[in-house]
């Protein structure tokens, strides 16, 4: 087993290392290339590209030593001998380069989340939705319930869909608050409202630093499967939290249940999954043991939660 | 119109759709008027009781599929006003047509073949559909 074991490890440590260690003039080309999409289409995709990657290049060039001092290359040979203390040196010097390797794409996630994606147009993120004007009710009732909460209102728009759903995100340095026809037609307006405090609510509680933050730990820590399991955590916990902050916002949990219940019913039908936004619920397939890597909770324990607010 | 066929063993509109949106089809072939999702879940919900969410789903999957248009009105908060696009004949002509080209293209003679053989000795229910159909071709030829 010892044969094979440190064996596998050089085999994965190739894999990991390797790409990390590019040669010069693949670099010169690259960033050349990457300098002339800059000058050429001032458009902002080519623009973060480039910057992202020059940054990525200019990391790794820096990491290069480190990465050579780990030498994985001269480690190989007693491994495949019944040398335990060589082994585990391997295990460790492994350890301390996935997690140079987890920290550099932790920094090039965190520019990208920070400079990039939240620079973007809510258009431009969901090239296949249409975009409407709110009408007044729903944004004069965003602005009081912002007001109430005492965040900065977000801009309000509709989402010309006919599947219940509702959003916010980071878009062009704002908070954007998406609402669907959908869900406008088949709720009532208590039942709007509340799902409107519960975007606000995520505001309130300092959602989108809670997610930076989880999804940072969890690009650091990748090669620790312990992080696979922490950034849904925090994103249900952060769902719970929500829902308790909208309840207190609305003066009482009974509308929002209401209109969980009434989302829930159709979500095995098909619920609009918005990657990268705080959704008000997503279709989550899974059941069981597979509800840990889940980033949505259950409504059904969702409910649960607001109903024992309600008798507590 | 942009059907997936994925269910082969499913009967009428059912082969083609969903339960749920063949009965939401159903029910704006047979309204009069564009109806709005509150209308449509009162006129399901005597059959079938189905949330409001559920039906807006619906429709609006049906709309993605091509089959049904929709109109949006912003009077009274906005809300659609769903109607059916195709006739039932068009919706079941689109199916066979979809099943039947696929199968010509990429099985052409086997498929012309049995064709052939099925006309040769048809059963009495589609002898009585071919005779239909000559007498409509006999006096489209007459006019």
């Amino acid at each position: 087993m010892i044969h094979f074991v440190p064996r596998f490890f050089i085999v994965l440590t190739w894999v990991l290392i390797g790409p990390a260690m590019p040669r010069p003039e693949i670099i010169a080309f690259v960033a050349a290339a990457f300098v002339l999409a800059m000058v050429l289409k001032r458009s902002f995709r080519y623009r973060t590209i480039a910057f992202l990657g020059i940054l990525a290049i200019m990391v790794f060039q820096g990491l290069q030593p480190v990465l050579r001092s780990l030498s994985f290359a001269e480690l190989g040979p007693h491994l495949f001998h019944d040398d335990v203390w060589g082994f585990l040196r391997t295990l460790v010097m492994l350890d301390v380069g996935l997690t140079i390797i987890g920290a550099l794409g932790a920094v090039c996630a965190a520019v990208y989340i920070g400079f990039g994606r939240s620079r973007m147009s809510v258009a431009r993120m969901f090239p296949e939705l249409r975009f409407l004007d709110a009408p007044k009710e729903i944004q004069k009732a965003v602005c009081n319930l912002a007001d109430s909460a005492r965040v900065q209102a977000p801009d309000v728009c509709l989402i010309d869909s006919g599947t219940p759903a509702a959003f916010t995100l980071r878009a062009k340095r704002k908070y954007t608050l998406a609402i669907s026809i959908g869900l406008l037609e088949s709720l009532d307006a208590k039942e709007v409202e509340a799902c409107l405090a519960h975007e606000i609510a995520h505001l309130k509680n300092n959602d989108f630093t809670w997610r930076f933050l989880a999804t940072i730990a969890k690009v650091a820590l990748f090669a620790k499967p312990l992080s696979y399991l922490l950034e849904p955590a925090v994103y249900r916990a952060r769902e719970f939290l929500a829902d308790r902050t909208a309840a207190i916002l609305i003066g009482g949990p009974n509308a929002l249940i209401s209109a969980l219940s009434k989302l829930g019913e159709s979500q095995s039908y098909g619920t609009a999954a918005y990657s990268d936004a705080v959704c008000m619920c997503q279709l989550s397939t899974s059941n069981g043991f597979f509800k840990i890597l889940g980033k949505h909770p259950d409504i059904s324990a969702r409910i649960r939660a607001l109903q024992e607010m309600r008798t507590s | 119109m942009n059907l997936r066929l994925l269910r082969p063993r499913r009967r009428d509109l059912q082969f083609a759709l969903g339960d749920l949106e063949a009965l939401a089809l159903r029910q704006l072939w047979n309204a009069a008027e564009p109806l709005s999702v509150r209308e449509f879940q009162a006129r399901i919900s005597k059959t079938r009781p189905v949330a409001v969410t559920t039906v807006a789903t619906i429709l609006d999957r049906l709309h993605r599929k091509g089959v049904v248009s929709r109109e949006l009105v912003k009077r009274g908060g906005p809300h659609y006003l769903y109607s059916a696009k195709v006739t039932e004949a068009e919706f079941k002509e689109a199916v066979v047509n979809n099943v039947m080209g696929t199968l010509l293209h990429s099985f052409n003679d086997v498929t012309v073949a049995y064709l052939a053989d099925k006309m040769a000795g048809p059963r009495p229910s589609d002898r009585r559909v071919l005779g239909r159909y000559l007498k409509k071709l006999r006096s489209g030829a007459g006019a």
